[in-house]
């Protein structure tokens, strides 16, 4: 099984934390659902051309905040996540991408009632479709 | 698992000068270099075919004695000694000699391969010589891997087959390991933990393949900045309407154009494709 996601080389923030917070990501979108089993590390790092100690890493991380869980010679599973906190972490995504979006406009020297304008125009196209 | 000291050899054209390597359990280590910088030099020593001055040991066993040789498989580049045979009387061989020969996995290995038990490999095409190499070395269970160039010759099916192979190998116990020579990038992006750059037969201090990928950047700015050739980390510059940076300290350039107030359009890392053809043109320590 390989996971759909992969690695932003423009990116500037750390691989092992790319892979965290989409697999993260699945997770809470309840694309993977619990007791899903993940790729081993290294089968994961060879589908992504990085190392295991990266994929371990986020692996590991992913385990301290409770989303997935290692059993020893079975493999790494997907963890139940209460609602809450599936709630808040999908504001917390969908909050950084607005966010970055914004950025990108100042980047672009957009002004505020222009980004505003746009935004507007991508909700109509989005929610009328 | 594998550690190397002070292996020196000054024989013929390839020589090796102290050379130190520490390859762990479960990780895999690329050792690249260019032709002829001493690879097969190397894993020739490391199989204990060649011992020069030095120590080699497997799991704590030197790797000239029974338990050393009871730890690793080896996949040579040339296999001169055998080609007289053919598949069928090497898998005899190993059948009632071996005492790590696992005959499902041979079995198995054949079929995936599609190999001919009776030709001599001296007739074989280079490739099917290499998957009967293969076929002989994967279907022995041993905790290590000593691979020299193992792709060389294969189709894209045998690549894939290997691929998936070498992935099981690593999968199947935390006690497993391979040490892999190659000059090819792809097949350290798809395979390696660590790197270490063999140049003129000195080898490098290991590096971690992300960590090189982290710190080798193609940086972009928009104005010509005084002095940005000897800036910390750079390695070339070129110039167009932007100007095109490549570094091997991307925190250590970006600081330094911070410090002058320049605008970065943009960064990325490096492909190993990229960074390690510099990397070996150089010998720049990784």
């Amino acid at each position: 099984m390989s996971l759909p996601i992969e690695i932003n080389e423009e990116r500037q923030e750390p691989i092992y934390h790319q892979i965290e917070e989409q697999i993260m990501t699945l997770i809470v979108s309840e694309h993977l659902l619990a007791e899903t089993a993940l790729p081993s590390i290294r089968a994961l790092a060879s589908q992504l051309g990085c190392s295991v100690i990266t994929t371990r890493r986020a692996y590991q991380n992913l385990e301290q905040r409770g989303y997935i869980k290692t059993v020893r010679g079975k493999g790494t599973f997907v963890q139940q996540v209460d609602t809450k906190e599936k709630s808040t972490q999908k504001f917390k995504t969908v909050h950084d991408a607005a966010k970055r979006a914004v950025q990108i406009a100042k980047q672009h020297e957009y002004s505020e009632p222009e980004v505003k304008e746009l935004f507007l125009k991508i909700i109509k196209e989005e929610y009328d479709a | 698992m594998l550690k190397v000291r002070g292996l020196t050899r000054r024989m013929g054209e390839s020589q090796l000068e102290s050379i130190n390597l520490d390859v762990e359990r479960g990780t895999v280590h690329a050792i690249i270099g260019n032709n002829g910088a001493g690879k097969t030099t190397l894993f020739e020593a490391m199989s204990g075919d060649y011992p020069g001055k030095g120590s080699i040991t497997i799991n704590g066993h030197p790797v000239s004695s029974l338990k050393g040789k009871e730890q690793f498989s080896y996949i040579p580049q040339t296999i001169t000694e055998l080609e007289a045979f053919s598949l069928r009387i090497l898998h005899k061989l190993h059948k009632t000699h071996d005492s790590l020969w696992r005959e499902d996995r041979f079995q198995t290995l054949v079929k995936q391969f599609n190999l001919p038990m009776n030709k001599h490999l001296q007739r074989m095409s280079i490739g099917m010589k290499q998957k009967s190499i293969l076929a002989l070395q994967l279907s022995r269970d041993t905790p290590l891997l000593m691979l020299d160039e193992p792709y060389t010759g294969l189709d894209m099916e045998g690549q894939q087959i290997l691929d998936r192979l070498l992935l099981q190998h690593m999968e199947a116990s935390d006690e497993h390991a391979i040490v892999l020579a190659t000059h090819i990038a792809d097949e350290v992006q798809r395979l390696a933990d660590y790197i270490s750059i063999l140049h003129d037969g000195t080898l490098s201090e290991r590096v971690e393949k992300d960590e090189l990928q982290r710190r080798w950047q193609r940086i972009w700015i928009e104005e010509r900045v005084e002095g940005i050739s000897q800036a910390p980390g750079v390695v070339s510059v070129s110039s167009t309407r932007t100007q095109e940076i490549i570094t091997q300290d991307a925190e250590a350039t970006k600081a330094w154009l911070s410090e002058r107030g320049v605008m970065i359009i943009k960064s990325q890392s490096l492909k190993l494709h990229e960074s390690i053809p510099h990397i070996l043109k150089t010998g720049v320590s990784a």
